[in-house]
């Protein structure tokens, strides 16, 4: 078969990383209050990204890395970029991070359309964000195809994808049809590769293509549900450090206080 | 919501046989009778999981459903069909492997809407509100579904099976379904140790173990408190556990009665992982970010207290 044209989603979140002090939330806007903390490329992401740089190492795949994003925001795409993707395309959206993922579904499958022949469409299985863990799902819904869920491996024998995927508990491989949505784990064999530093400095001057998201005419369906409420919840303990001389009397004394909270 | 439709509750068979199932259902009786919804349970997998008869014995109607083939096309396809045949307004299903895909796909094919992981069920004014975890835990989301289907997934323990109740029945249905994913090679879990995300008692250990040989113990004392074994990134990285078993934000999302972190700093990657529980901290730096997290705490060396508490727990126990 001709190289498979595989396209890899990339988000730009929040640094999981935020220390939960430092966390907060903007009441009125119901979204993690401005400059929190910085954005980069999610964990999941980069393991659907080095998987597609694996498809293109062993069938010779072109990538395209796509992403819904703020305009200011390019750090996942740079990212791509920097470890050779063919090509960076960005639907730009003001606050693109905290739409409702029917809103970015619809916006991907959109903007797939103004893409070339799609063979492979990889994700990370959440964004590690808003954890709604929806997108991918939808896409696949929307388009009509097959999709697969925490995928680990995957590689063509002739024009036959198979992959390898998590299922209740264990895995399985199966033979998924092209073209197809699948949604990356994280593994280890999923580290997202380094990039050489020329490369590094060649990623900052190559095009990002750019579609406004107001100019795709996107079909989604309006939201789903209502953000009725958003907090930080409150710290309600304090730490009991548990007494003893030597860790016999600590031991001791813990199991007794385990007994009296009946967790024993 | 609120109307003469169905609350589907939802089994796969993963896990502890029925009991996510059984959680669901206990989820749909909660909210049923508050949205004027019937709660209906139906058992789908390869073969159907057996949930049915306990459902029925719960005094609800509960449907055997044979033919699918236990992957997620094959899933989406049976609640798809069950949701149009019983105008389901509400579908409650486990926040598992699976359920987390399905929930998405059922409700995009079926015109309604998905919330995963939720982690509470409230009515207020007649209206379902499904609380979630956001942000690897550091917040919570209050979310109100506007279409029908919802078709929301529930964290492991959110609710207990349902108790014994007359006017329950089974029904046994054929509903074949073809998966356009062809299975090649299934591998089945290598059930070690029991699953994270059903166990009441995890015992996970770091960085600060120091070596993989300081897991044996750990693995004895989650034995001793009834429990199972975790572990962090950190701990999995250096190749000390299988991946398998860890906890955190790329790892599994646990809901314990008692956690028990040792040698972990506290990261926030590790702490998304913990959805509900008493957290005891076991570490030699009293500075440990991981203590602002918990509610019982030990300060000192893990080579140490490791065997001691697993003593003081034998001795408890009586063995």
């Amino acid at each position: 078969m001709s190289a498979p044209h595989v396209v890899v989603l990339l988000k730009d979140i929040l640094d999981p990383e935020l220390p939960g002090s430092r966390f907060r939330i903007d009441p009125a806007r119901m979204e993690p209050a401005q400059g929190v903390g910085s954005a980069i490329l999610g964990p999941f992401e980069r393991s659907a990204l080095e998987l597609a740089l694996k498809l293109k190492d062993s069938a010779g795949a072109r990538i395209t890395a796509l992403s819904v994003g703020d305009p200011s925001l390019l750090d996942g795409l740079r990212k791509a970029l920097a470890v050779r993707v063919d090509a960076a395309v960005q639907v730009g959206l003001q606050g693109a991070a905290n739409q409702p993922p029917e809103a970015i579904a619809g916006l991907l499958v959109t903007a797939l359309g103004r893409l070339e022949d799609v063979d492979l469409v990889l994700a990370g299985r959440q964004a590690g964000d808003w954890d709604h863990g929806q997108v991918p799902y939808l896409m696949a819904e929307a388009l009509g195809w097959p999709c697969v869920g925490l995928v680990r491996r995957a590689w063509y024998e002739g024009d036959r994808l198979q992959v390898l995927h998590d299922h209740a508990g264990g895995q399985r491989l199966v033979l998924v049809p092209s073209p197809a949505v699948l949604t990356v784990t994280n593994d280890d064999a999923l580290l997202l590769r380094m990039a050489r530093v020329s490369d590094l400095m060649a990623a900052q001057r190559r095009p990002i293509e750019r579609f406004e998201a107001g100019e795709l005419g996107s079909s989604a369906s309006p939201p789903g549900f209502t953000i009725a409420d958003l907090w930080v919840p409150a710290r309600t303990s304090v730490c009991e450090f548990i007494p003893g001389e030597g860790p016999d009397e600590q031991a001791a004394n813990l199991v007794g206080r385990l007994q009296e909270m009946r967790l024993l | 919501m609120s109307g003469t439709g169905v609350v589907l509750a939802v089994g796969w068979g993963d896990g502890e046989g029925d009991r996510p199932g059984a959680e669901a259902l206990g989820g749909a009786l909660a909210v049923a009778a508050e949205l004027g919804l019937t709660a209906v349970y139906a058992s789908l997998g390869d073969p159907p999981e057996p949930g049915a008869e306990a459902a029925s014995a719960s005094g609800v109607r509960a449907l055997a459903v044979r033919g699918g083939t236990g992957d997620v096309e094959s899933l989406t396809d049976q609640i798809v069909a069950l949701v149009e045949e019983f105008s389901v307004a509400l579908v409650l299903i486990a926040a598992d492997d699976r359920g987390r895909q399905l929930a998405p796909r059922v409700a995009a094919r079926a015109g309604g809407v998905a919330i995963n992981n939720a982690t509470r069920l409230e009515v207020i004014e007649g209206a379902l509100h499904v609380t979630r975890p956001v942000f690897g835990g550091k917040a919570m989301c209050r979310l109100v579904p506007l279409r029908v289907p919802a078709v929301v997934s529930l964290r492991s323990r959110t609710f207990e099976p349902p108790p014994p109740a007359p006017g329950g029945s089974v029904e046994e249905r054929s509903m074949a379904v073809q998966s356009r994913v062809r299975l090649i090679e299934n591998i089945p879990p290598v059930l070690e140790e029991g699953r994270l995300e059903d166990a009441r008692v995890v015992v996970s250990g770091g960085r600060g173990m120091g070596a993989a040989d300081a897991f044996a113990g750990l693995s004895e004392l989650a034995a001793a408190l009834g429990g199972v074994l975790g572990a962090s990134l950190a701990a999995v990285d250096q190749g000390w556990v299988s991946p398998s078993r860890q906890v955190g934000l790329t790892g599994k999302v646990v809901s314990p009665e008692l956690y028990v972190a040792v040698g972990i700093s506290g990261a926030s990657q590790h702490l998304a992982g913990l959805a509900s529980g008493v957290v005891l901290a076991i570490n030699n730096d009293a500075k440990a970010p991981i203590f602002e997290s918990a509610q019982l705490g030990l300060i000192g060396d893990a080579k140490v207290l490791v065997p001691a508490l697993l003593k003081a727990v034998r001795a408890a126990r009586g063995g």
